[in-house]
């Protein structure tokens, strides 16, 4: 297991630096100077100059390259073009609100979506099956932000009983859980319906193998069949798709964000891109990028640690 | 004594889309105690849905039309699911044919032969893993402490066909089916495995039914055959029986193709000509009688009755109940 983690985690660093590569590179082959950009075109040369000199821009491209990294990797990711604020600052100031969100989104989806897939396989052509069926499809075809934009209206604006906007008071743990239910739920819906159909598939695909046949014949309670056999190896899939889908939501969870007029890094990297604000969204796209690497890489892991042919292969 | 499994006039159907499949039809068969019974067929004659049925583990289209599988004085087809539960494992048990996907790949094999033993509720864990252990040791398997830790995939095939059979045998049952244990298995490790199964039927003191395709299998491990075709049991009798005075066509004809037989280099190996019927619907005659040599416009016409040649030795053919 150990030999698997150090080799997973070389393969996520060499996936990051890649990643960052690709990221410096489309900063400066993109058209157009990024001074401009930034300034826009009423800034007068003296500021242009100015600029260019303390964002390091007048380096030769190959040295910029360098720095880049070792900046990143001292955990330097610039300044705020306005506030010159530390970058890395005004992250870690937004990422625990998505984290929270993510966290609460996932988690109960995950939960719902893992007992109503198991369910409807074993009860595979029930009407609970075919119901199931029907509103999971639902859950996944209705955008979220049209959940996110009924759930408010109904909960918190028709029968006031839950917050409408904003993270909640600083400190006050309550009151933040309380802004999370609306957002939550709307972001995590539609991930109830994936998880819950690719359960139910994976969960039929393992129920009709040889080794629950096997398993059946000695006489072992159904209980253990399906719960401590089929599901252990039914879910591997599904902690593929989750390391995915929170990678994902940390930079997607955009909609949910805007309309409850929460913090958070996918309403960062808006508000950055609407006023062109380029050390913060390159910062904010590389942090998200490498908790997506972390993600997908913890998922491997657990999935490893579940599954002993996985540990075998990479 | 009475035989520990017997099936009488079993008749089972396939439901499928163009209509049912006649499977089995009146299928009758005997495991005597502390004997090695085999299933001898080609594929698609049935031998595998028969132990299938004994052990109640048929697939969800299949319909059963009639006859009874009776172990030790107790109807199987008749039972809940609970006493099906109470019957596999412990009383009866399967080896099936694929080695590499009999166990879960996600657990160890102590962890699945302990929870085999979920029953024995006075025995500790660790006991559990004694006998675990020394299954293990009575199979054939080296350092069985050490292995028990181990994952499926890190055994060879031959090796899980033995932790099969371990885990098959660790109930004490008095009857394991083993379904074709090793076609799945190269030439050596097949040996080995009837070697195996030969040297356990002496210590463990139950019955075998062994279905395979191999006569020489069959001749060299079982006391009784059943040949089974398209559906049908058309000879049974001791082993002596079937390969010294066969008396089926198609037996005789299996035995003419079995290429362990054969003496002399041929250009071709032989074969019965023909195909297995298609059992949506049932010849009006009897069912071998397109493919036989010596069949007689009575054969087409009339289903075939069962002949009795000598002791426990019968035959479903036209040609013999005249002679």
């Amino acid at each position: 297991m150990l030999n698997y983690t150090l080799r997973r985690l070389g393969l996520s660093i060499v996936i990051v630096s890649v990643a960052m590569s690709i990221l410096f590179l489309m900063i400066h082959l993109v058209p157009g100077d990024p001074v401009t950009i930034a300034l826009g075109p009423r800034a007068t040369p003296e500021m242009r100059e100015a600029y260019r000199a303390r964002m390091g821009l007048d380096q030769p491209i190959h040295i910029q390259y360098v720095v880049f990294f070792a900046n990143a990797l001292r955990g330097d990711l610039g300044q705020d073009v306005f506030s010159q604020r530390a970058v890395t600052r005004i992250i870690s100031e937004q990422l625990p609100h998505t984290a929270a969100l993510v966290a609460a989104a996932i988690g109960w989806s995950a939960l719902l979506g893992i007992v109503l897939g198991c369910f409807s396989a074993v009860h595979r052509n029930s009407f609970f099956d075919k119901f199931t069926g029907v509103i999971t499809v639902g859950a996944i075809a209705v955008p979220s932000f049209v959940v996110s934009l009924y759930s408010l209206l109904i909960f918190a604006v028709m029968l006031k009983v839950l917050p409408a906007i904003g993270a909640g008071e600083p400190g006050d743990l309550v009151d933040q859980a309380q802004h999370l239910i609306l957002p939550s739920f709307a972001l995590g819906l539609g991930w109830v319906g994936y998880i819950a159909r690719l359960v139910r598939a994976s969960m039929l695909e393992v129920m009709g193998e040889n080794y629950i046949r096997s398993a059946r014949s000695y006489g072992l309670l159904e209980r253990t069949v399906i719960y401590s056999y089929a599901l252990k190896v039914a879910i591997l899939p599904t902690v593929t798709l989750l390391g995915v889908g929170i990678g994902n939501l940390l930079s997607g969870a955009l909609f949910a964000e805007i309309v409850f007029a929460r913090p958070g890094i996918g309403k960062l990297i808006y508000d950055m891109v609407i006023t062109r604000n380029y050390p913060v969204v390159q910062g904010a796209v590389l942090v998200t990028t490498a908790l997506f690497v972390l993600c997908a890489m913890i998922a491997d892991l657990v999935n490893a640690s579940l599954d002993p042919r996985v540990r075998a292969s990479l | 004594m009475d035989p520990v499994l017997s099936i009488r006039d079993l008749s089972l159907d396939f439901e499928t889309p163009p209509g049912p499949v006649h499977a089995l039809r009146n299928v009758s068969l005997e495991v005597p105690r502390n004997h090695i019974v085999g299933i001898v067929g080609e594929s698609g004659s049935g031998k595998s849905t028969v132990i299938a049925a004994a052990m109640r583990l048929l697939a969800n289209n299949a319909v059963i039309r009639g006859g009874e599988v009776i172990f030790n004085g107790r109807d199987v087809l008749g039972m809940n699911q609970e006493e099906l539960r109470a019957l596999r494992g412990e009383e009866i048990s399967m080896v099936f044919q694929d080695p590499m996907t009999s166990q879960i790949p996600v657990l160890t094999i102590g962890r699945q032969m302990t929870d085999i033993q979920y029953r024995r509720r006075n025995v500790s864990m660790a006991e559990k893993r004694n006998l675990a252990v020394e299954m293990m040791r009575r199979v054939g398997i080296s350092d069985p402490e050490e292995r028990l830790d181990q994952h499926p995939h890190q055994f060879s095939g031959g090796m899980r066909q033995r932790i099969a059979i371990a885990m098959a045998l660790l109930m004490n049952p008095q009857l394991l089916i083993a379904d074709e244990p090793t076609t799945a298995l190269d030439v050596t490790m097949e040996a080995q495995i009837i070697h195996l199964l030969r040297e356990l039927k002496e210590s463990f003191e139950g019955s075998i039914l062994f279905v395979s395709h191999n006569l020489g299998l069959i001749a060299e491990l079982c006391d009784y055959v059943v040949v089974m075709y398209a559906g049908e049991v058309v000879e049974q009798g001791s082993v002596e029986d079937l390969f010294y005075r066969a008396s089926h066509p198609y037996t005789q004809a299996l035995l003419e193709c079995d290429p362990a037989r054969i003496e002399d280099a041929t250009p071709a190996l032989p074969t019965i000509p023909g195909d297995v019927p298609d059992l949506h619907i049932v010849p009006q005659g009897c069912v071998f009688a397109p493919r036989c040599p010596r069949a007689v416009a009575r054969c087409r016409e009339e289903p075939a009755q069962i002949a009795t040649i000598g002791a426990g030795h019968r035959a479903r053919c036209h040609l013999l109940g005249h002679e």
